[in-house]
């Protein structure tokens, strides 16, 4: 019987170190604001959204396509009963379609209320990055996609171009009528 | 949507419910005055004056508390109604639905009503003095033409007029019986409010669990063939237990060291596998049960959640009493309104978006269509116009028709305005035909009226009650005769979450279209094309019809159509016809129309989509586009290859007739599971209806059937020479000799008793005819 009482003072003590704990990580990282953000590769180049506009990631469904539909388009899917449309982001920043390989995925994105599903050729993990890490883009980068990229930063030596969302499932590419 | 509660949800959705009443009230009111009528208008005032005090609205507080004040005259018989008291009656309501559309717009509803209210009792006082000063006059012709508005009657009722600190008791007896009502009706007509975008979430996963359901079946299909391999086991077991009793074996037994031991484990085993073996039929067969209701149950959430969807066409038309008699006295018309069919229970949608282009509609046909009293007289018609709109429902479509016995049109006018509008060119007029001119009346921008009112004749409306049917996934047509009648048949279906479709193949693609939009199927050989001009035709009823291949039009692969016989489409959108050459047809499917996911708004030739029981989105096309599209344009002709259909198993496709739910969805489960393709029909009316769309394999027939029985349809069918050879098996539940005799001499090829009904012997005679 004995062992199943709880040590009050014991659970107490651990308590309050863990929120000492918290409260000393809290104060050293409050100098820099940390973003998520996904990482995801697209014709060999390292990309990277925020997290927050992620919903989920899939497998790659079953996308049907729709006839006359412009390219951006590379179909619709069914996401839980609901016709969610999925994007060739590629096309928009002027990068061939990528092909669907074991790898692909769909990332569902939420913007506008909305759920929007992109097509990646990997997903390679999420990182934390400051907004002193992001620098602005180099000239080596098109002016056609220059708008709809927020930055680049180094996972690594490995350059991860940073994409500005808004301005992404704003575009008028993405709007069709 | 902001967290934050909207204070008037619940009194906007009552006061508009209220207002309708009172609307539909006061006219009907002017027609037949009631004690019943003036009592449900003084209640309903009443409400609506609690209701708004309740949340601080004083401007409707007050209207509705006049209103009430003068049905609490009325129906104390202190006044009676005059055509002209109605009118300021109902510039109080429009000015309560003024408010209420600024709260429907989030702005400020606390407008001064001060002149609406000086608009309302001013006239009231003038009312007043002439009441006491009047003399007594005949009781009560209380129905009166709209022509003496100023008329006021003394009170029929012998008694003098109350005074008004009387009136005041009065009323609030009332109140109390009032208060009484309301709580009875609550309890006894239990309703909620739901939001339309939770019902939809609910179809939506009704949808999702159908697919699931499918997705176990395809388990037990795995649990099928493991069970058969069990049984097979079992088999070996038994020739076993044969050998064991071989004297040979016997012997060995006995002889063999350890034998015993060995003979004993086998026994054990068999013992066991036999068990494992019952256990698993066992199992399977409660399986393949549960399999069965939950179709079944989820079917059936399906249907339900459609019909929460549905309402009486009349929630919407009963406001059209009140525009037609406003309108008409703008207008100095004299009209007649018919309202037939508003009991029909309509997609909650469908109204929502049909309304406005409705009333459009009734407008322009007070204005431009019913004349003057004077000037039908001379043309020996009868002063009063009649106008009417009809609901009608024909299988699982809607037609409204809205028709008037006016001047109709004047096509060549129409044409002229068009060409001044500039929106043809003369030698596209040159080309159209009569027909084709009156739908020009439906191009934007296009208005004949010589003078704009500010009714109609704005030159827009039309095209958007055009754009408004086309997005329902409906079709318009327009029949007209000058100086008789205008007549505009609108088709809708009736719920825009279940839409009956074809299936078919185009391409590697599978596509949907609307059914309503199929004038018919048929399969075509190379000898059917003629050439016409630059292009194919096909004969159709006589009418050489375009021939066109849907690939070409979709933009998608152009795969060659393999078949000596191409299943050609014929698809007809207003007055054309266009025959759409496909890969394969696939049959009808009932679905949820879905959109293209959100950021899509519209891509050409395409209507929406939908998701199929294997859970896949699939596309449907938008039949009057594709029909203006393929118009007028030349395309590659049809490449005819020569060779032998072989046939799939899929292709093995069967129709089951039964007016039971209950055994069409059995039936249907046992065939389906059993590989074949199944459709369905309710009646044998029905069937013949998709035995002319498609050549089925097989059919399977109910004998009872409400209107054409089974052994007529049979009959019916055998005679013809699609169907002369295709077998027939009867399923009923007569079993005498005479029923059976009746059944062959049908021309059925089998006949099956429901009451030895049995999956096996269904399976077995049909597999002995495929």
């Amino acid at each position: 019987m004995e062992k199943n009482f709880i040590d009050l003072n014991k659970v107490l003590t651990e308590l309050r170190t863990s929120f000492d704990h918290s409260f000393s990580m809290a104060t050293e990282t409050s100098v820099e604001v940390m973003e998520h953000v996904l990482l995801f590769s697209l014709c060999q180049a390292s990309y990277a959204i925020p997290l927050h506009y992620t919903q989920e990631v899939l497998k790659v469904p079953y996308i049907t396509k729709v006839p006359l539909a412009p390219p951006v388009i590379a179909g619709i899917m069914n996401l839980n009963g609901e016709i969610v449309s999925v994007c060739h982001v590629s096309h928009i920043l002027d990068m061939p379609p990528s092909e669907i390989k074991e790898e692909s995925r769909v990332l569902v994105t939420k913007n506008l209320g909305y759920p929007t599903g992109i097509l990646v050729d990997a997903v390679q993990g999420i990182v934390s990055i400051s907004e002193q890490q992001i620098q602005p883009t180099l000239s080596t980068i098109s002016s056609g996609k220059a708008e709809f990229i927020r930055g680049e930063f180094y996972i690594k030596d490995k350059l991860v171009i940073l994409l500005d969302m808004e301005k992404l499932t704003t575009a008028p590419e993405m709007q069709i009528r | 949507m902001t967290g934050k509660k909207d204070p008037y949800r619940f009194f906007k959705i009552e006061a508009k419910e209220l207002l309708d009443k009172l609307n539909e009230g006061f006219v009907e009111i002017e027609k037949n005055p009631s004690d019943d009528l003036l009592n449900q208008l003084f209640r309903s005032a009443h409400t609506l004056k609690g209701a708004a005090r309740l949340v601080r609205l004083e401007n409707i507080g007050e209207i509705a508390h006049y209103l009430e004040d003068m049905m609490g005259e009325a129906k104390s018989g202190e006044r009676s109604l005059t055509s002209s008291d109605i009118d300021r009656f109902f510039k109080g309501l429009d000015a309560v639905a003024e408010i209420l559309k600024l709260i429907e717009k989030q702005e400020d509803p606390h407008i001064d009503v001060s002149v609406t209210l000086g608009l309302l009792k001013g006239t009231a006082e003038e009312g007043a003095i002439s009441k006491t000063t009047a003399e007594p006059s005949p009781p009560a012709d209380v129905t009166k033409t709209p022509s003496t508005p100023k008329e006021i009657e003394q009170p029929s009722k012998s008694q003098p007029p109350a005074p008004a600190l009387e009136t005041v008791t009065v009323v609030e007896e009332t109140v109390g019986e009032e208060k009484e009502t309301a709580k009875s009706v609550l309890s006894e007509d239990e309703t909620i409010r739901i939001h339309l975008k939770t019902l939809n979430t609910i179809l939506n996963l009704a949808g999702e669990l159908v697919i699931n359901k499918i997705k176990l079946q395809a388990k037990n299909n795995q649990l099928n063939a493991l069970k058969k391999q069990v049984n097979l086991n079992a088999t070996y077991l038994d020739s076993w237990e044969h050998l064991r009793e071989l004297a040979a074996l016997k012997e060995i037994a006995g002889n063999v060291p350890r034998m015993k031991e060995i003979f004993s484990f086998l026994e054990k085993s068999v013992t066991l596998q036999k068990q494992i073996r019952d256990d698993l039929n066992n199992f399977s067969d409660e399986y393949e049960e549960d399999i069965k209701l939950t179709h079944l149950i989820s079917l059936r959430l399906q249907s339900e959640t459609f019909k929460a969807r549905m309402l009486p066409a009349n929630s919407i038309l009963l406001n059209f009493k009140r525009l037609v008699r406003d309108v008409a006295k703008e207008l100095e018309k004299e009209i007649e309104l018919h309202i037939v069919g508003g009991e029909i229970k309509v997609d909650k949608q469908v109204l929502d978006e049909m309304q406005g282009p409705l009333m459009h509609l009734v407008r322009n046909a007070i204005d431009h269509g019913i004349e003057e009293p004077e000037k039908r007289e001379e043309a020996g018609k009868m002063r009063t116009g009649s106008l009417i709109l009809k609901i009608e429902q024909i299988g699982s479509a809607l037609t409204i028709t809205c028709e008037d016995d006016g001047r109709g049109i004047d096509v060549e006018k129409v044409a002229t305005a068009a060409l001044a509008k500039k929106i043809v060119t003369p030698p596209q007029i040159e080309e159209m035909s009569e027909r084709e001119k009156l739908y020009l009346i439906m191009e934007p921008g296009f208005s004949t009226s010589e003078i704009v009112t500010t009714l109609s004749g704005r030159g827009v409306g039309l095209d958007v009650l055009s754009t408004t049917v086309n997005k329902l996934r409906g079709s318009i047509t327009i029949h007209s005769e000058l100086g008789q009648y205008t007549r505009f048949v609108i088709q809708l279906p009736q719920s825009l979450a279940n839409l009956p479709t074809l299936l078919f193949r185009c391409g590697h693609e599978k596509l949907l279209i609307p059914l309503s939009f199929v004038r018919q199927t048929l399969r075509i050989q190379s000898e059917d094309i003629e050439t016409e001009g630059n292009r194919e035709v096909i004969q159709v009823d006589g009418k050489a019809t375009p021939l066109v291949q849907m690939n070409q039009i979709l933009q998608l692969p152009n795969e060659e159509l393999t078949a000596s016989r191409i299943p050609v489409i014929v698809i007809h959108s207003r007055e054309d016809e266009i025959a759409f050459a496909v890969n394969k047809l696939l049959g009808v499917q009932e679905v949820v129309v879905k959109d293209l996911g959100s950021h899509i708004q519209k891509v050409n030739n395409v209507g929406g989509s939908t998701i199929l029981g294997d859970g896949h989105p699939i596309i449907i096309l938008d039949p009057a586009e594709l029909v203006q599209n393929a118009k007028g344009n030349s395309y590659e002709a049809i490449k005819f290859v020569e060779q032998t259909v072989d046939t799939e198993p899929e292709d093995v496709r069967l129709l089951v007739v039964d007016d039971s739910m209950t055994t069409r969805m059995m039936e249907k489960t046992i065939l389906e599971s059993a590989g074949y393709h199944v459709e369905l029909a309710v009646s044998g009316e029905d069937a013949l209806e998709k035995t002319k769309l498609f050549q089925y394999n097989l059919l399977i027939v109910d004998v009872e059937m409400p209107g054409m029985n089974g052994f007529e349809l049979t009959k019916t069918l055998k005679e013809t020479t699609e169907y002369a050879e295709v077998p027939i098996i009867i399923v009923s539940s007569l079993a005498t000799p005479e029923m059976k005799r009746q059944g062959i001499a049908s021309g059925a090829q089998a006949y099956i008793v429901k009451g030895e009904f049995d999956q096996k012997i269904l399976l077995e005679t049909i597999e002995n005819f495929v």
